[in-house]
């Protein structure tokens, strides 16, 4: 009786560790799902690895995009930036415009004083892998899981689903809204 | 309603600049000077307004068309393009106490941009349909002129995307009685059969829809929504493909699905009925979803072509209605919710 009280403990342990194994392997699945490594506008490498504590958004962006340019002319994004800078808000904005170049984003950059930091995937991988589709296209990323992807606002009520998803996640609460549909 | 407040996001007119997540993901483009051709091209959208009438009676409501005329190469989008744009927006400046509802988008298809984005549309000119309901009464209304002024913004797309903005006016006169206007009638008259129409008001279907939560400790975020439909009057001569086109979500994914046969058994006075069904896969839902905001557009075509097939309508089914069957017969047709 005791033999099989102690296999049955043994199958048990095997059986959570398995299961544990499994969560691990998701977990590490997902992170790799948004992980990235990026080029900036200053020639340094921008690694998803380096923010691992981090609240990071990526907001897919297009200097010449009429969707883009009203976000950053209103200084919509540079004071959502700054706001949440201090509360360990790491923003990205990423280009993946095959034809735009570095010069084209510093001068947009320079021309709406952007001071985050601006990625080039010009070659699109990254932009692929996230499924960015829309410019502005923004994802929230928490401990390598995407928390909100879609539209950085709506565009009719104003309501800014970034803010709202770095609110939750700042509170421990579950995002309401995980997913909007980008316009752009 | 299509009452619009402003948007802050369109350009000047006529302004344009590229999207670039169209192009990023496909093969590369030929060179810069092909995508600045694109640009080159002037106004790729334009816009124009039909009336149902010339001559307007207070208080009683007649039918307006925006005719969005995107040129060829280029398309529009429907209002829930999926990965695809933004649907046209028209903002009315009505005088006071005039109600407009709408619009009716006509039945859309489906498009592959490049990057291989599902975008839901039109590649040829399309017919946003409205109803505008004078104000009751009004003050020396016989023989007023009656000048509505319309804004509206549009989203046009080729290799490149475009967002514009048009504006144009209704120019109407009330009397006594509504006299026509035939080339607003003609031109809405050859569009009325492009519109779906509610699922209460196309006569010989039954329906069953059907939601299906994915399990959850808390608030529902996903799950399957089953539309079942089947024919039970008289069928058309000709056989019938469906498409189906989910409505977007505020907040969520919606899946696209295939359309496959469904059977329902004979039950009391209603036979056997060979229809179809589609599943939608619902994800990342919002904390304030409802189910019973769910709603769909089923678009019959004849075999493998695209178009209207006589005494088959397109059709909406909204979770909300929950018609059951509603009879072949016309005149007082018995409705029955599904409970759901």
């Amino acid at each position: 009786m005791r033999t099989i009280a102690l296999f049955l403990v043994l199958l048990l342990a095997i059986g959570a560790g398995f299961l544990h194994a499994d969560e691990k392997s998701e977990d590490a699945k997902k992170a790799s799902a948004t992980s990235f490594e990026l080029k900036g506008l200053d020639g340094k490498t921008y690694k998803s690895a380096d923010y691992k504590d981090k609240i990071i958004v990526l907001e897919w962006t297009e200097s010449g995009c009429p969707a883009v340019i009203p976000l950053y002319k209103t200084k919509k994004v540079q004071n959502l930036v700054t706001t949440y800078k201090p509360k360990g808000v790491q923003w990205f904005s990423v280009c993946s415009t095959k034809y735009n170049t570095v010069d084209g984003l510093k001068k947009f950059a320079k021309k709406y004083g952007v001071e985050h930091k601006v990625l080039t995937d010009f070659d699109g991988k990254v932009g692929k892998k996230f499924g960015a589709k829309r410019t502005p296209h923004c994802f929230v990323i928490k401990d390598g899981k995407v928390l909100y992807q879609g539209a950085f606002d709506d565009r009719k009520s104003g309501e800014n689903y970034v803010k709202k998803a770095i609110d939750e996640i700042l509170a421990g609460k579950d995002v309401s809204t995980p997913r909007t549909r980008p316009y752009g | 309603m299509s009452i619009q407040s402003d948007f802050p996001i369109v350009p000047p007119v006529m302004s344009r600049a590229i999207l670039a997540l169209l192009l990023l993901l496909v093969t590369p483009v030929s060179g810069q000077d092909g995508i600045l051709d694109e640009l080159e091209e002037q106004d790729p959208c334009s816009v124009r307004v039909f009336s149902s009438v010339r001559t307007y009676q207070p208080g009683v409501s007649f039918e307006v068309g925006v005719l969005v005329e995107p040129k060829p190469g280029w398309h529009g989008y429907w209002h829930s393009a999926r990965d695809g744009g933004d649907a046209p927006e028209v903002i009315w400046q009505l005088p006071e106490g005039w109600k407009v509802s709408g619009p009716d988008f006509p039945v859309p298809e489906r498009m592959v941009e490049p990057g291989d984005l599902i975008a839901i549309g039109y590649k040829k000119p399309f017919l946003l349909r409205y109803r505008i309901r004078p104000a009751e009464t009004e003050e020396d209304s016989e023989n007023l002129d009656v000048e509505i002024p319309l804004h509206v913004t549009w989203q046009v797309c080729k290799t490149t995307c475009i967002y514009g903005e048009n504006q144009a006016t209704l120019k109407i006169r009330s009397g006594e009685k509504p006299t026509g206007n035939s080339e607003g009638s003609a031109m809405l008259q050859r569009w009325k059969d492009r519109y779906p129409v509610e699922a209460s008001a196309a006569r010989g279907f039954l329906y069953d829809l059907k939601w299906f939560p994915d399990a959850s400790t808390g608030r529902v975020r996903s799950g399957t929504w089953v539309v079942c439909w089947g024919r039970v009057g008289p069928r058309p001569a000709v056989a019938t493909n469906w498409f189906a086109f989910p409505h977007g979500l505020k907040a969520g994914v919606i899946s696209e699905a295939t359309v496959k046969p469904w059977v329902r058994k004979a039950e009391g006075q209603i036979p056997e009925v060979r229809g179809w069904q589609v599943s939608f896969r619902l994800e990342e839902l919002g904390l304030d979803f409802q189910y019973r905001n769910l709603s769909a557009t089923l678009v019959p075509a004849p075999g493998k072509a695209k178009g209207p097939v006589p005494g088959m309508p397109a059709i909406i089914v909204r979770a909300l209605q929950a018609v059951q069957f509603v009879p072949p017969e016309s005149g007082s047709g018995e409705k029955k919710g599904n409970g759901r």
